[in-house]
């Protein structure tokens, strides 16, 4: 069965404008990335990664070119349709956690339920146990993100990500604030969400991880290389 | 509760002290507002009340003379008069003790003071005077120390104390407390009055008429005087009254427009306070801002969130500024009422007031803050993630970065803080302003404070006498002056003529074209009467018939240097007089003076060579001097059978004047503290999210070895960076409006105060800024030593 894609970038560029002149982020760089696909990217600082994650994400929009995501074209949509289509179709995952600090840990996770108006009000709570039960966290649910452990943290952070049932889960750097234990565990999570069906892709630094996923994308000056090409 | 909101409640939860410093910031201004309005109205309501329940007259009229009950009654029966009542009022001496010493006061009297028919007085306790048994003022009890019910005061009658009984306290709507007033008032019956005063009769009258309209009393004051003429009375002066407006109304209705001013402008300083706050709040909370919209939060979701946080501020803020508005403004209302002698109403919200508290303390920090919500959640999400870490803000791009770090060779503790200082423009902006305008508030109200003591003194100096006397009849001046120049501690004396007249513009005639003039003849030459002229010249002996007028005066009759005239004199008609000189006084009754040559003056009264009253000047100019040639004056003359009828201290009459206008001074300086607290508060706000702004940079310093004490310095010093700079915006903002803030001023109370700069407030408030300064850093200074490097790098 021939499958999805998920992720369509077709030449997109980003400029940045410096003190010093325009910085191309991103040269016209194309991707096709198919659901259920686990896709790590790697790339020396300042290559573009973030960049790239930003494109996809919606975070961020190119300077040209088109990008197509879960089959929506982002280029036209306005911010706040972004934040809506985001909030459904993405789970982001930051290397900062960036849990917000005054809520619990569920609190974070019914969070993007509550903007998408996704689950009813009631269900929430017990759709976020779910989760952190995916993640073996049910016991830390109702701690404030200062309370916890970096792992912990993180592994609440990909709950939150999960919380709508995304297509696509992004992760920027998500184990490089993490010590080597905590990112394997972290990993295997991730892995977890790909034999379920996710499509995943994550920026890494780590060689070691990026050995283990199936697909990795080299970022570098602005371009994308697989396997040493260009990918198609 | 839904779990955004949830965010929103912890969020202020957790900041205790940024929530306790927006709800403050609110709180003021809110509570100035209230405190205002409320005392404004309760004031207002209260005078109109009282002096409607005292059923007004519609006019005074002060008689040359007495009258008996039949005069009245016949004055009732001129068409145009509608009522008539007489009273009496003398001055006499006092005293509690025989041994005492006596003191100047005064005694009322009517026909029957418990029926009385127009502005009425009323009996707060005890009885009414009855034979030996007297009434007294309620507000002098504390005042001048009169007794209370039981108590004992001694009269001067035949130069011999007469003791009469305390059996009632009064309240006389005409009469205040001190410095409003300067004697004790005591209420007697006719027959006590007579042998007391020693005259019997009424030489006041109050009369209403069928219709009030100024018009109708004019006509109907003219119909009386004509009427009293003709019997060989007159009516010296008079006084037009609003039936249902206190005569004082115009006044208090100036003093609240002041205030009212000065409360919005504390608002004013609140919003921006809060706008600051606000910008701040929404500065810090940009990433996670970001990390909502990545999430799924649409902006309208984020603003309604951060509004829902602005409207709970509202709501804490007026938990506290309602009560203590209204606490506030019912105490300032008691005192002006009592200043004021009207009751005071007891403790009131007033539902108006608490409305408009609400409206301004849920509307005004909604609008403060849209425009920082709306900046601040139009970020876009990469730019708003983004935002961690040390170097936010792009340092160095702009100007005043390029010139704060141009500043080289100076500790670098302290080219930390003064660059730091200016790194956010907006915040600095409006603490800055906020710190300026209280600042040039006090410069203002401090030099106002100056002028008015000032103007006093140059109009007490103009008139350079130091005792004066009144001669209960003329004397001749030739045989009195050598007299008094004879007695000890005199340097000089002379004589003038006092008389009330008309004056009116050449030509002009009927209701409204007649001007009550107080008219002084002075002597040409003299070393004690150096008015201050504000155009033309002084008189000269050579002139025939040259006058000096009040500046005012002349104002309302529309007439100037050169102008004629026209003087109705009582007993001598009307002759014309030309203006030679304006001049700056605050004499007579509305600063309705005139002054001219003694000397011509009396041969147009067929009066040469007599005066009445005396002006001294002593060796030495202080107090003591001046009330021993009083004393020495009263003990002197009445050895020679010719009586004082009322003599005056300049110093003491100085000092009553200047305690008058410090009661308005001191409420405008109370308006102040309550600004200065608000720009400390902006102050001591701003460098509090400094603070939260840079604990990475702190940790940084602390990491590459800052001690807590090098941290607290780059704060404070930030600080009185702050507070100096805004004292270099002050002083010239203070000095330069600090004469239209006078001249406002002066115009709302009537009295024309000439701009004197106060420049010892400039360094007082150097003193305060820099107290403030340290006071409003210590707080986000000492919190910037508690961070530790771990925390403080760790922190997102």
């Amino acid at each position: 069965m021939a499958k999805n894609i998920i992720i369509d970038l077709q030449g997109i560029g980003k400029t940045f404008d410096g003190p010093a002149g325009p910085i191309h982020a991103l040269k016209e760089v194309s991707l096709k990335v198919y659901s259920g696909e686990f896709v790590g990217v790697r790339g020396p600082s300042g290559s573009g990664k973030s960049t790239l994650i930003n494109m996809i994400t919606g975070i961020d929009r190119p300077t040209r070119g088109a990008v197509k995501v879960t089959g929506e074209l982002l280029n036209n949509m306005s911010e706040d349709q972004l934040a809506r289509w985001r909030g459904k179709n993405v789970g982001v995952i930051f290397q900062f956690f960036q849990l917000l600090p005054t809520l619990t840990v569920m609190e974070n996770i019914i969070l993007p339920m509550e903007f998408c108006h996704a689950w009813k009000p009631k269900e929430r709570p017990e759709r976020a146990m779910h989760l952190l039960d995916q993640v073996g966290m049910t016991d830390q649910a109702q701690k404030l993100p200062n309370m916890l452990s970096g792992g912990q943290q993180q592994r609440a952070a990909i709950a939150r990500s999960l919380a709508n049932e995304p297509a696509l889960v992004i992760g920027d750097e998500p184990t490089g604030n993490l010590d080597s234990k905590s990112a394997d565990k972290v990993f295997y999570l991730f892995e977890e969400l790909v034999k379920q069906g996710k499509t995943f892709m994550m920026v890494t630094h780590d060689l070691g991880l990026a050995s283990r996923i199936p697909r990795v994308i080299e970022v570098l000056d602005g371009d994308l290389f697989e396997n040493g090409n260009r990918p198609k | 509760m839904k779990i955004s909101f949830l965010k929103v409640w912890r969020d202020l939860w957790l900041n205790k002290g940024r929530t306790l410093m927006v709800i403050m910031s609110i709180s003021v201004g809110v509570m100035a507002v209230g405190m205002v309005v409320s005392s404004n109205i309760l004031v207002t309501r209260q005078m109109g009340d009282t002096h409607i329940e005292s059923n007004p007259s519609h006019a005074l009229l002060y008689l040359a003379g007495v009258v008996d009950e039949d005069t009245i009654s016949s004055l009732e029966r001129i068409p145009s008069v509608k009522g008539v009542e007489g009273y009496s009022n003398s001055y006499i001496k006092w005293k509690t003790t025989l041994d005492g010493k006596w003191e100047d006061g005064s005694i009322i009297s009517y026909a029957e003071l418990e029926n009385q028919t127009y502005d009425k007085m009323t009996l707060k306790d005890g009885a009414w005077p009855e034979s030996k048994f007297i009434g007294v003022e309620e507000v002098h009890i504390q005042s001048f120390n009169a007794p209370e019910i039981g108590g004992t005061v001694y009269f001067e009658i035949n130069e011999h104390p007469r003791a009469y009984t305390v059996n009632g306290i009064l309240r006389n709507p005409w009469v205040f407390p001190a410095p409003m007033s300067e004697n004790a008032a005591f209420y007697v019956t006719q027959n006590d009055f007579a042998k007391i005063a020693g005259y019997y009769g009424f030489d006041t009258l109050q009369i209403t008429v069928p219709e009030y309209s100024k018009e109708n009393v004019e006509f109907a004051i003219d119909e009386i005087n004509d009427k009293l003429e003709f019997q060989g009375m007159s009516i010296a002066f008079s006084e037009i009254l609003h039936p249902e407006e206190h005569f004082l109304q115009e006044i208090v209705s100036g003093v609240g427009l002041v205030l009212t001013v000065m409360a919005i402008a504390s608002l004013g300083l609140s919003v921006m306070l809060v706008i600051n706050t606000i910008n701040a709040l929404i500065a810090q909370q940009i990433p996670q801002i970001g990390i909502m919209k990545t999430i799924g939060s649409t902006r309208r979701q984020i603003t309604i969130l951060y509004m829902s946080a602005i409207f709970i501020y509202g709501l804490l803020s007026l938990v506290i500024a309602v009560p203590i508005g209204a606490y506030a403004g019912n105490a300032l209302a008691k005192w002006m009422l009592n200043l004021l002698n009207v009751p005071a109403t007891p403790f009131e919200i007033l539902p108006n007031v608490l409305l408009l508290q609400i409206f301004i303390g849920l509307i005004t920090p909604l609008v403060a803050g849209i425009f920082p919500i709306l900046k601040g959640v139009a970020i876009p999400a990469a730019q708003a993630i983004s935002q961690t870490g040390i170097g936010r803000g792009q340092y160095g791009y702009r100007l005043i970065d390029r010139l704060t770090s141009g500043i080289r060779g100076i500790p670098i503790l302290a080219a930390l803080a003064l660059r730091n200082t200016f790194r956010r423009p907006g915040r600095v902006a409006l603490t800055l302003l906020t710190l300026t305008i209280s600042g040039a508030f006090f410069i203002m109200v401090s030099s106002t404070q100056y002028s008015f003591v000032k103007t006093i003194d140059t109009i007490f100096d103009g008139f350079g006498n130091e005792v004066q006397i009144e001669f209960e009849q003329d004397q001749r001046i030739e045989e009195v002056i050598p007299l008094i120049e004879s007695r000890p501690n005199v340097k000089n004396a002379e004589m003038w003529v006092f008389r009330i007249a008309d004056a009116k513009v050449p030509g002009t005639s009927g209701p409204g074209s007649e001007y009550e003039v107080f008219v002084r003849g002075v002597p040409s030459k003299s070393p004690i009467f150096k008015p201050k002229l504000t155009a033309g010249r002084t008189l000269d002996p050579a002139d025939a018939r040259a006058i000096l007028l009040n500046q005012k005066l002349a104002g309302k009759m529309g007439v100037g240097i050169g102008d004629e005239i026209v003087i109705d004199l009582p007993d001598a008609g009307e002759s014309n007089w030309t203006i030679v000189g304006l001049v700056f006084d605050l004499g007579g009754r509305d600063q309705n003076t005139a002054f001219a040559d003694i000397d011509t003056l009396n041969r147009t009264l067929n009066n040469v060579g007599k005066s009445a009253v005396v002006m001294i000047q002593g060796t030495e100019q202080n107090l003591e001097i001046q009330q021993a040639i009083e004393a020495d004056m009263i003990e002197f003359f009445d050895a020679k059978g010719m009586t004082i009828d009322s003599s005056a201290v300049a110093t003491e009459e100085r000092n009553n004047a200047a305690a008058q206008f410090g009661i308005l001074t001191n409420l405008l300086m109370m308006m102040t503290v309550m600004m200065a607290i608000v720009g400390s508060m902006g102050l001591s706000g701003t460098l509090s999210i400094n603070v939260i702004e840079r604990r990475r940079e702190i940790g940084v310093m602390r990491a590459v070895g800052a001690s807590s004490k090098d941290v607290g310095i780059v704060f404070t010093g930030e600080g009185l960076m702050l507070g100096l700079t805004s004292w270099l915006f002050a002083v010239p903002i203070g000095l330069g409006v600090g004469p239209v803030f006078v001249k406002a001023l002066g115009s709302v109370i009537d009295f024309p105060a000439e701009y004197h700069p106060a420049i010892n407030s400039v360094w007082i408030w150097f003193g305060i800024v820099v107290v403030l300064s340290i006071v409003a850093s210590w707080i986000p200074a000492r919190r910037a030593t508690q961070i530790s490097v771990n925390e403080s790098l760790a922190y997102e």
